[in-house]
């Protein structure tokens, strides 16, 4: 199956009988069409595609969209809009805090923009942990609202990767360039792990380890597999916090705490596992997912929990 | 006795654009509409706009018979209705009485 007949079927489920005839076959039709008219001329064709398949990934979000949440009514919808409510507005408070001047001592104004980056791995996480257990904490949360919440999950999962893995070491190198540029001098200095790419970061894994630094090796071994786990956090944690709040109605606070708890929790893991590496000879890659593997661990054992305790309960 | 009230017939700037180009040219496809408009239409959104207008009754769509090129994959080609072309004209002329400027 081509990618062309993949999005037909993925777009065959999402979307209703009409929308496949008058908005996916459409759109569908010109990249084809487009795509032949580029014949030998390779880059123009690639890009036809490209542009060509994520118009029709928009339309399928969009019908999806409309199949789903927005025929939300009464409580669901606002349950929802509560989680994405909060969710946002503690993602906003957790990248500004991480770029306020307390936090980034003697950094330029007209230079913080460059670190915004570098906040998205924490924000994300706080902010979907928050959105979770705030707007959906004491409620019943019916199966498709989870769907709905994971999904969302998922895309900040998503753009937490593109964070690491490309956004960080391009506004890294650009962060270098407008230094040299304001200040006319010439910064020589080494690559950090975060403004690397995660070839770079085989790389230099590869030379240190050759040339016996073995510690320094183990610390940017830590941090490129880092890379790969930490974005899976804003998934994990709202599986997570979808176990917790799904048992029973919770009090005023307990939401909040829960969160903070949440969020706090997976990264002191992260720490210890990072001090362990350091110490020992143990397999980095275990320890990096570590976190993850605990939470999805105590998300099973929560959601078997109850599900036992409701059959005893009937029976 | 209750007197039904008419249904308000509402006019998007992108709904208009498209009506704009159809006029002057009876029938375009999806693409050529996003190529006239100037990048003002854009591929992921126009079928979504047209497919709406279509159902308020502003334009009508049919398949053509596939070309023999690229899989010979019918086209659904887009004409203005006589009812669209009057809810331009009503909405252009309302905008120049509204906002002389724009007339200009």
């Amino acid at each position: 199956m081509n990618l062309h007949e993949r999005l037909r079927a993925i777009a065959a489920r999402l979307c209703t009988a009409t929308a496949m005839e008058r908005l996916i076959d459409p759109a569908l039709t010109d990249v084809q069409l487009e795509h032949w008219d580029a014949q030998g001329r390779p880059w123009k064709s690639r890009w036809i595609r490209l542009t060509g398949y994520l118009a029709v990934l928009k339309i399928i979000a969009l019908c999806g969209y409309e199949r789903t949440v927005a025929n939300w009514r009464g409580d669901e919808g606002r349950a929802f809009a509560r989680a994405v409510g909060f969710g946002g507005a503690a993602f906003l408070v957790t990248a500004l805090l991480l770029i306020s001047p307390p936090a980034v001592e003697g950094v330029p104004t007209n230079q913080l923009p460059y670190l915004l980056p570098q906040t998205l791995p924490l924000a994300i996480p706080v902010g979907v942990t928050l959105g979770v257990f705030c707007g959906l904490g004491g409620t019943f949360v019916p199966i498709r609202l989870k769907r709905a919440t994971l999904a969302l999950a998922l895309a900040g999962s998503a753009g937490s990767l593109t964070a690491t893995a490309w956004m960080i070491p391009v506004a890294g190198d650009a962060f270098m360039e407008h230094v040299r540029f304001t200040t006319g001098k010439e910064v020589t200095r080494t690559k950090g792990a975060l403004e690397m790419t995660a070839s770079e970061m085989r790389r230099t894994i590869g030379s240190l380890t050759q040339s016996g630094r073995r510690r320094e090796a183990r610390k940017m071994a830590f941090a490129y597999h880092t890379r790969w786990a930490l974005p899976c956090a804003p998934f994990v944690l709202a599986l997570f916090a979808l176990a917790v709040v799904s048992r029973r109605p919770l009090r005023r606070w307990i939401p909040g705490a829960a969160a903070c708890g949440a969020c706090v929790s997976y990264y002191c893991l992260l720490a210890v596992a990072d001090i362990v590496t350091r110490r020992t000879v143990l397999p980095i890659a275990a320890f990096v997912w570590l976190p993850n593997l605990a939470f999805v661990g105590a998300s099973a054992v929560i959601s078997i929990t109850e599900k036992n305790l409701k059959r005893s309960a009937d029976a | 006795m209750t007197t039904r009230r008419p249904r308000v017939l509402t006019l998007s700037a992108k709904e208009s654009l498209i009506l704009e180009l159809l006029s002057a040219s009876n029938r375009m496809y999806g693409l050529q509409l996003v190529a006239a408009s100037r990048r003002r239409l854009k591929r992921g959104t126009v079928y979504v706009t047209l497919g709406r207008m279509e159902e308020k009754g502003y334009i009508n769509s049919r398949l053509e018979g596939p070309p023999s090129k690229a899989g010979g994959l019918p086209r659904r080609v887009y004409e203005p209705t006589a009812l669209g072309l009057r809810v331009l004209k009503a909405w252009t002329s309302g905008a120049s009485v509204l906002i002389p400027e724009f007339a200009q």
